[in-house]
C-alpha cells in the first residue's frame, strides 16, 4: 500500500477575527477525525504572502475570499482554490469558477429580524459600514435586511455611518446618537456585526437611552469579546462557520483526489442565536400565563370565569392560580377584572351612553359590582369617571394645540 | 384542545401536551413552547413513515392518567405492551416490552418532526453520536454495509445543518432527496443520547435517547424522524427497549458547537 503523501496546504484567513479563527477550528476538526494529513501553512496576516502566492509550490489553498485582494491574487491560481466568505445576492458577485462556502447572509438577518419580531418590536433600523471593497458582506446584510422589510411593507431605516478612527471618535459616536434620536422609538436595530452592535450600544449609553426598551440590538458573530466589552449582554446571531470550515476542508479533499467542483457552491445557515439582555424586549413570560392573558384579553367583556381560561390554558384551576401569583402577583380573578376595567374606562371615556350598557358591555354582571369596582380601584364612581374624562376631553379640544 | 376520539392527551405542568393516538400506538400531535413561549404542534408526518404490519391493529388502553398511559396489543402468539409516560422536564419515555411464543418482530411507527411546527427542517441542526452509518439498501447493493462516517457528508459527530450536508458533493447525485440512513450507536443496551436536533429560528431542542445500537434518520424537506431499529422478541423471553424523546429549549451558554459531543 502506497503511504499517503502530505499535501501542502495554505490558509489565507485572518486570524484576528472569531469568523476566520471558527473556520480554521473546523477545517481542523475535519483533519484531526478523518486521517486526511496536511501540511498547513498559515500566516498571522495572510496578506504578507499574497503577492508571490502563484508561484507558490503548494497543492490546495483554502483562503477568506470577502478581500477582494484575494480575489484577484488567486483568480488564476494553478493549485486547486477552495473559498470561503460571504453569500451573495447577485450571482455575478460570486468568483467565477471557484468552489464556494458561503455563510447564508439573507438567513442571518432574517433569523435576527424574525427575533426582534417575537420580542415585541413593530420598527427596526440596520446599522451598517461604510461601502467598502473589504466589508461588502455588510452591504449584502444591508441588502437582505431591505429585502425583508420591503417583503412586509416596512420603510427600510439603513445607516451606514463612517469608519470609526481615533481621530474621528467623538464625531462618529455624536452622528450614531443623532441617528438614534431620530429613530421613533422603540425600535429594533440589527448591527451587521458585534463590533458594530458594541459602538451602537456605547452610544445608546451616551445619549440616555434605555436597551432594550427603547432600542433592543442584536449583532452578528456571537462575539465573546464584544459581549465582555458591554455593559448590556449583547444578543446576536451565531453563523455556522466551523461547519463553513468543515465543509471547505471536505471539497479541497475531494479536489485534491481529482474531483471537478468548480461550479459548487454551499450556503452554511446560522448555527444559532444567542439571546441576551439587548433584545429582552418583553419579558418571556411563562407560556401557561401568557396563553391566559391571550385568551382573557378577548373574552373578558364576556363574562369568563377562572375554570374557563384554565380549560383554554389545559391546566388545573390551582395550577394557574400558582403560575399567576408567581408571575404576575395577583390571581386569574383580578387579571380577568383588570381587562374589564380597562374596557369599561375606555368606553366611559369616549361614549356618552348609560353607564348601565357599559356594565353589560365589559361583562360585569351588575352595575351595583361594576361602581364597586371603580370605587375600590379607582376612588370615584363610573359615572363621575364619565364626566371627569369627558372634561378633560373638552379641555384639550379648546386649548390650542 | 380537544381530543379526537381514542387519542389521549398527556401533559405536564410546564404547558407540554402530547397526544397519543391510543388505537394505532402513534403521536398525533405534541404541543411544546418556543424561546418566546409560543406553542406549536413539532410533529409532521412522514408519508414513508415504516408501516411493518399489512393488517390494521388495534391497542387496547390499559391505564391512561394525567401524564401517563399503557397500551396493550396481543395477538398472533405476540404481546406487546408500552408505556408512555411524560416528564416535567420535556421527555417522552416510550417503554416497550414485548414476549412472544415464536420470534417476532416488533416495529413501531416513529414520530416525525418539525422543530419550528413549519417550513422546512433544512436549516435544523444535527448532532448524532455515530462513528458509522449504513447507506441506504438499493437494488445493486443487497446486504447494508457499514461506512466510517469520517470526511463524508453523515459525519454529524459535531453539530452540523441537515439542508446543507445534503448539498456536499455526491450526496445528491446518489438520488438522495433527504436522508434515509441508518446509524451505528456506541450503545452498550443502557439508555443513552444518541441525537440531538436544534432550530436556531425557535430555539427548540429534541433530545433522542435510546437503548439500541442503532438509529435510522430519515427525512425529507420539511420533516425529519428518528427512529429506534425494529425490536427482535425471542421465543419465551421477553425483550425490552425504551425510547426518549426530549424537548426543551436550545441552551446557547451551554452550547459550544467546537466541543465535540460524548453524549454516552
Amino acid at each position: 500500500m502506497k503511504m499517503p503523501t502530505a499535501h501542502r496546504i495554505a490558509l489565507l484567513f485572518n486570524g484576528n477575527k472569531i469568523y476566520d479563527r471558527d473556520i480554521i477550528a473546523g477545517i481542523a476538526a475535519y483533519l484531526n477525525t478523518t486521517r486526511v494529513s496536511w501540511d498547513l501553512f498559515l500566516e498571522e496576516d495572510f496578506r504578507c504572502r499574497l503577492s508571490g502566492i502563484e508561484h507558490w509550490q503548494g497543492d490546495g489553498i483554502i483562503a477568506d475570499f470577502d478581500d477582494p485582494a484575494v480575489c484577484s491574487a488567486l483568480a488564476h491560481s494553478h493549485v486547486p482554490v477552495v473559498a470561503v466568505g460571504g453569500s451573495y445576492a447577485r450571482e455575478e458577485d460570486y468568483p467565477a469558477g471557484i468552489p464556494y462556502v458561503a455563510t447564508d447572509n439573507f438567513k442571518i438577518v432574517k433569523l435576527a429580524y424574525d427575533h426582534l419580531v417575537e420580542a415585541g418590536l413593530t420598527r427596526f433600523a440596520c446599522f451598517s459600514l461604510p461601502e467598502a471593497d473589504v466589508n461588502r458582506w455588510a452591504q449584502e446584510r444591508e441588502t437582505a435586511f431591505c429585502t425583508l422589510m420591503q417583503r412586509d411593507h416596512m420603510q427600510a431605516d439603513v445607516y451606514r455611518g463612517v469608519a470609526t478612527s481615533a481621530p474621528s471618535w467623538s464625531d462618529a459616536v455624536e452622528q450614531q446618537i443623532a441617528w438614534l434620536n431620530s429613530l421613533e422609538k422603540p425600535v429594533g436595530i440589527i448591527a451587521v456585526s458585534d463590533a458594530r452592535a458594541r459602538q451602537l450600544l456605547q452610544a445608546c449609553m451616551h445619549a440616555g437611552i434605555a436597551v432594550p426598551e427603547q432600542v433592543a440590538l442584536i449583532g452578528i458573530d456571537n462575539d465573546p469579546l464584544a459581549r465582555m466589552l458591554t455593559r448590556i449582554p449583547l444578543s446576536s446571531v451565531i453563523q455556522g462557520a466551523e461547519e463553513m470550515g468543515r465543509t471547505a476542508a471536505h471539497l479541497l479533499h475531494q479536489m485534491l483526489n481529482g474531483a471537478p467542483l468548480a461550479g459548487t457552491r454551499i450556503l452554511v445557515p446560522p448555527a444559532g442565536l444567542n439571546v441576551l439582555a439587548s433584545t429582552r424586549h418583553q419579558s418571556f413570560q411563562h407560556p401557561q400565563v401568557m396563553q391566559a392573558r391571550h385568551f382573557i384579553r378577548q373574552y373578558a367583556c364576556q363574562g369568563i370565569k377562572t375554570d374557563q381560561v384554565a380549560d383554554y390554558v389545559g391546566v388545573s384551576r390551582s395550577s394557574l392560580e400558582a403560575y399567576f401569583r408567581h408571575e404576575l402577583g395577583r390571581s386569574v380573578h383580578d387579571e380577568i377584572l383588570h381587562f374589564k376595567l380597562d374596557a369599561a374606562k375606555t368606553l366611559l371615556a369616549h361614549a356618552p351612553g348609560p353607564v348601565a350598557d357599559v356594565a353589560v358591555r365589559c361583562g360585569f354582571t351588575t352595575v351595583q359590582y361594576m361602581h364597586a369596582v371603580f370605587k375600590r380601584e379607582l376612588g370615584c364612581t363610573p359615572r363621575e369617571y364619565q364626566l371627569r374624562s369627558r372634561q378633560v376631553h373638552a379641555d384639550a379640544m379648546a386649548s390650542p394645540p | 384542545m380537544m381530543p379526537s376520539p381514542g387519542c389521549h392527551v398527556l401533559r405536564n405542568a410546564r404547558g407540554m401536551r402530547v397526544m397519543v393516538n391510543a388505537v394505532d400506538a402513534s403521536l398525533a400531535a405534541w404541543w411544546a413552547p418556543d424561546r418566546y413561549g409560543r406553542q406549536a404542534d413539532v410533529l409532521a408526518t412522514l408519508a414513508a413513515a415504516p408501516a411493518q404490519s399489512a393488517s390494521p391493529v388495534s391497542w387496547q388502553c390499559e391505564a391512561a392518567g394525567e401524564n401517563t398511559l399503557a397500551l396493550r396489543l396481543a395477538r398472533d402468539g405476540l404481546c406487546v405492551r408500552l408505556r408512555y409516560r411524560l416528564e416535567e422536564d420535556g421527555a417522552l419515555r416510550i417503554d416497550c416490552e414485548a414476549v412472544a411464543i415464536a420470534a417476532a418482530r416488533v416495529n413501531l411507527a416513529a414520530p416525525s418532526f418539525n422543530l419550528y411546527g413549519g417550513g422546512g427542517v433544512g436549516d435544523h441542526v444535527l448532532r448524532l453520536a455515530a462513528d458509522r452509518y449504513l447507506a441506504p439498501a438499493s437494488a445493486s447493493v443487497v446486504a447494508e454495509v457499514a461506512a466510517e462516517v469520517a470526511g463524508s457528508a453523515f459525519d454529524f459527530r459535531q453539530a452540523a445543518p441537515l439542508g446543507a450536508r445534503l448539498a456536499w458533493p455526491g450526496v445528491r447525485a446518489a438520488g438522495v432527496q433527504g436522508f434515509n440512513h441508518g446509524f451505528c450507536l456506541r450503545g452498550d443496551g443502557l439508555l443513552h443520547e444518541a441525537a440531538r436536533v436544534a432550530d436556531p429560528a425557535s430555539g427548540r431542542e429534541l433530545r433522542f435517547f435510546t437503548t439500541q445500537p442503532q438509529l435510522h434518520l430519515h427525512s425529507d424537506a420539511s420533516r425529519f424522524c428518528l427512529a429506534s431499529q425494529v425490536l427482535d422478541v425471542p421465543s419465551g423471553a421477553p425483550a425490552h427497549h425504551t425510547v426518549i424523546y426530549r424537548l426543551g429549549l436550545q441552551d446557547i451558554d451551554g452550547f459550544e458547537i467546537s466541543k465535540k459531543v460524548s453524549m454516552l
